[in-house]
Parts: structure tokens; sequence; C-alpha cells
């Protein structure tokens, strides 16, 4: 099905919700397992509503097609391309202490860069009132956002329910090995808290340029929504 | 001890001290004992457990979601349920449908400084701008008046089409340049620096032209959008009255 007007998270949402119907009409399905999937379709198209209904940044992950979509009113403002959604419990002594049964069709909230995109505001210095024509001084030739905003190799998203959505560069090899063992150890001092910070981890690896990208235009508060499989 | 009982102590005793050459050799300190023993056994379980610890990732195909109820067991019942859903769900789509954005609209990334040009969902042209540079402007003199030139974030609307607009510059611009603030209104217009088109989308905002284009692509301007004189036509011809603006 092709629905131009459309944006293609929403394309997406819709060409399914039709493909189920279609096989409802055709009577190929379990009668039980169409109602099932149109639950899970109709929950999912309220929770859009409800994000496209509000004033609020959102990321929708879609594993299945591989793509993280920008949307705000329900406009799409920019699709990434998502390789290897993985999903990582934290456990301790290889004793799971995680929680991974609602993590799709969840609206995440208050999502906030980790490490956060540093801001250097310049203050302007006026010249003194009366200083003449040419004495307001040329203000500096500001950095390219490349410059400005340099990405750490790997970063994440982290939302308030305790969700951490971790961004690597397609092709990352975790780095050198003191690399390696300082995110264990990050990873070992954050899953034995008494109350860890994440119950959840989602791993997606996104080209060099997209990775870049999110991190540098990513608008604060954003919220998470993650769709099941078809 | 007689001849051959004497040659086999002393080579039992040449053998255990072979064997015990190897403990001996050890300084006597860091000889094993049994707390040694179980030192290097706690060690060893620590480790593992330690290898054991952290997240342990697997890739995310499974469905993961709880549902708000459950079909029917009952076949009448199931049937019902099965009408009642999809009805529901062209209803849904619908609603969904009247929140996109239709025909013509504006994105622009304000960190990446690119605006692009929208059309039903796919982008029909881009362009370099320039968005806020973030930068704090205070009053000076006992003063407590502080502008910080940020690009606003959300979703706009073209509220007016300005063919050669004239700036009417607001207080910020004359304490920027250390200039007293005029009486006169007359006095805050400037001609020329807004290129040839600008349109305003809420709060003093517009996209507009620029004298500086040697810096499209960089965060320069006091929160408006800059654009090229050329990007500024095409965009000016497709985009009227009402067109959204999304800015991020």
């Amino acid at each position: 099905m092709r629905a131009t007007g459309l944006a293609p998270q929403l394309v997406a949402s819709l060409a399914v919700s039709a493909a189920l119907s279609s096989l409802a009409a055709g009577g190929a399905t379990n009668p039980r397992s169409e109602a099932r999937g149109l639950i899970v379709q109709n929950e999912i198209l309220k929770k859009q509503i409800e994000l496209a209904s509000q004033d609020s940044f959102v990321l929708v992950l879609d594993p299945a097609r591989e793509t993280l979509a920008l949307m705000l009113k329900g406009a799409v403002l920019r699709t990434y391309r998502v390789s290897h959604v993985e999903i990582g419990d934290p456990r301790v002594a290889f004793v799971s202490r995680g929680e991974t049964l609602d993590w799709q069709g969840k609206i995440w909230s208050k999502g906030h860069l980790v490490p956060p995109r540093q801001q250097d505001r310049i203050e302007i210095v006026p010249p003194p009132p009366g200083a003449g024509e040419d004495a307001a001084a040329e203000p500096p030739v500001p950095p390219t956002p490349e410059e400005r905003y340099p990405v750490p190799r790997r970063y994440g998203i982290r939302f308030a329910e305790g969700l951490f959505l971790e961004i690597l560069p397609l092709g990352d090899s975790g780095g050198g090995l003191g690399d390696r063992i300082a995110a264990w150890w990050e990873d070992l001092r954050e899953v034995t808290r008494a109350e860890p910070t994440d119950r959840l981890r989602l791993r997606l690896s996104l080209r060099q340029g997209d990775s870049e990208a999110l991190y540098r235009s990513l608008p604060p508060d954003t919220k998470l929504l993650a769709l099941p499989p078809d | 001890m007689f001849g051959s009982d004497l040659n086999a102590a002393r080579e039992g005793t040449i053998e255990r001290s072979r064997r015990s050459s190897l403990v001996f050799s050890i300084p006597f300190r860091l000889r094993p004992g049994k707390w040694g023993v179980a030192a290097v056994i706690f060690l060893v379980v620590l480790g593992i457990a330690a290898y054991g610890t952290g997240f342990s990732y697997r890739p995310a195909r499974e469905f993961a979601m709880v549902l708000p109820s459950q079909p029917s067991t009952n076949p009448v019942e199931l049937q019902k349920d099965l009408g009642r859903l999809r009805s529901q769900q062209k209803t849904l789509q619908n609603a969904l449908r009247q929140k996109s954005p239709r025909g013509t609209y504006v994105i622009i990334d304000q960190t990446l400084n690119r605006l692009y040009l929208k059309k039903d969902g796919d982008t029909i042209f881009e362009a370099k701008c320039s968005a806020g540079s973030g930068m704090v402007l205070q009053e000076g003199g006992g003063k407590n008046r502080r502008w910080i030139f940020d690009t606003p974030r959300g979703q706009f609307k073209v509220l007016q089409r300005v063919q050669n607009p004239v700036w009417k510059k607001p207080d910020w611009a004359f304490v920027e340049e250390g200039k007293p603030i005029p009486s006169d209104p007359d006095e805050r217009f400037e001609y020329g620096t807004l290129g040839e088109y600008a349109l305003h989308f809420g709060n003093g905002y517009m996209i507009h032209g620029t004298l500086y284009e040697r810096l499209l692509g960089r965060s320069v301007t006091h929160g408006c959008i800059r654009l090229g004189k050329e990007d500024l036509r095409k965009v000016w011809s497709a985009v009227p009255l009402g067109t959204p603006i999304y800015i991020y």
C-alpha cells in the first residue's frame, strides 16, 4: 500500500493495520490471533494520537523496519536508519534484576542525553553608551555545528522511567581495552545499586552520520515510543 | 641403618627434597596454606560473578507489550469483538491521519542549520540556513534586561508574508551596539538587511534573507532563520500563509 500525503512512520503503522484487516476479511487467520493483533495495533494508534496531540518531541523506534523517527505533532522531522536493535537486561552474578515485559507500546518520557550536549553561552559585551559608530565589536564567527558539538563515540538517551537508549555507531568494536574496562566498570556500578537508574537498556547501531546528527539535534525532554513487531 | 637401607633412605630424602624444593623455593610468607587456597577460590568465584554482572544483550525480536485486554474465548463474543476492533481501528487511523501534516510544510534543524521544504512527506528542497546563536546579551547601566538569542523549538505556522521587509529594530539591537534606545519610532527602521522576503511565524521570529551569506550553516542569528537569496526565493514561492513550520 502506498499512501501519499502521510509520513513514513504513519504509513508503516497504517500498512500493518490494513494487512491485519485484509487478512480478517479473507478469514485466513485464527480469529483470536487476529483479534489480538487488532488490540495491539489499536493500542499503538491510541498512543500515537496521544503523542501527536502534545507539544512534545517523540522518538518512535520501529525495530521491525529498522527506523528511529523524530516526530512532533504527527510530523516526521527526521528518520534515522537503525541496525542491530538489542535489549539489555541488568544482571548480577548471572541473575537478572531487570524488567523486560512492557518496553514496547509504552511512552517513555523526559529523555535526556548522556553525556549531555555542552552548550557554552557566550555573553555579548556591548560597548559603553555613546562610544561611537564603530565601537561595537564585530562578534566572533561561531564554530560550525561539528566543531561546536563533538560527539562521544558512545552515548545514550536516559528516560525517566528507567530505560536507557544506548546509541553506537555502526561497526563499533567497543573501543580499546581501556574503553571496554571503563564501560564494564560503569555497568557494574549501575547494576549493583540498590535502586538501579537503568531498569532496561536498548542498544541501537546507527550509521556514523545519523548517530552524530541525533546527538547534535535531539531536543530536550524527548519522549520515546517503541513499536512491537508485526 | 645399613647399606641398601641407607641408600634407599638417602634417595627418598633426595626425592622428597626435589618435591619440596619447589615449595621451599617460594618465600615462606607466600606459601599457600589453607587460607591462601580459600582466598584464591574466593577470588576466582568473585571474578566469575563479576564477569556475569552488567548488562546482558540479546536481539530485540520478541513481543514485549502488556495488552489492555485479551480476546474472548467464546466464538460468538470473539466475532463481536472483531467487528468492534476493526471499526475502532478505522476511526483511530482517520484520527491519526488528521494529526499529520498534509501538503507543504517546512522543517528546520536549528542545530545543524538546515531547512527542509516538504510536500506530502517527501523532501522537495533542502537549504543551508542560520539559526540562533545562543548568545546572551545583558543590558548594562543597572538595568536588568537580558536577552538569549535562541531559535524557539516547536510547531509554528506562517502568519505573515512580507516582500522587501523593513526591520524594525528592537531594543536589544541598540543595546548590542552600545547606542541609546531611540524614543522616535522612525529611528528604529532599517532597510535592506532582511533580504527580499520575510515569513513571520510569531513573537518577532521570521525566515528572512541575509547580507552575510558566507555565515550560512552557522548559528549566528538573534533567533530568526536566515536563508541565502536564491533559497529564500524558492521557499517564498512554495510556502503560502498558514504553512506549518516545525523547528527542532
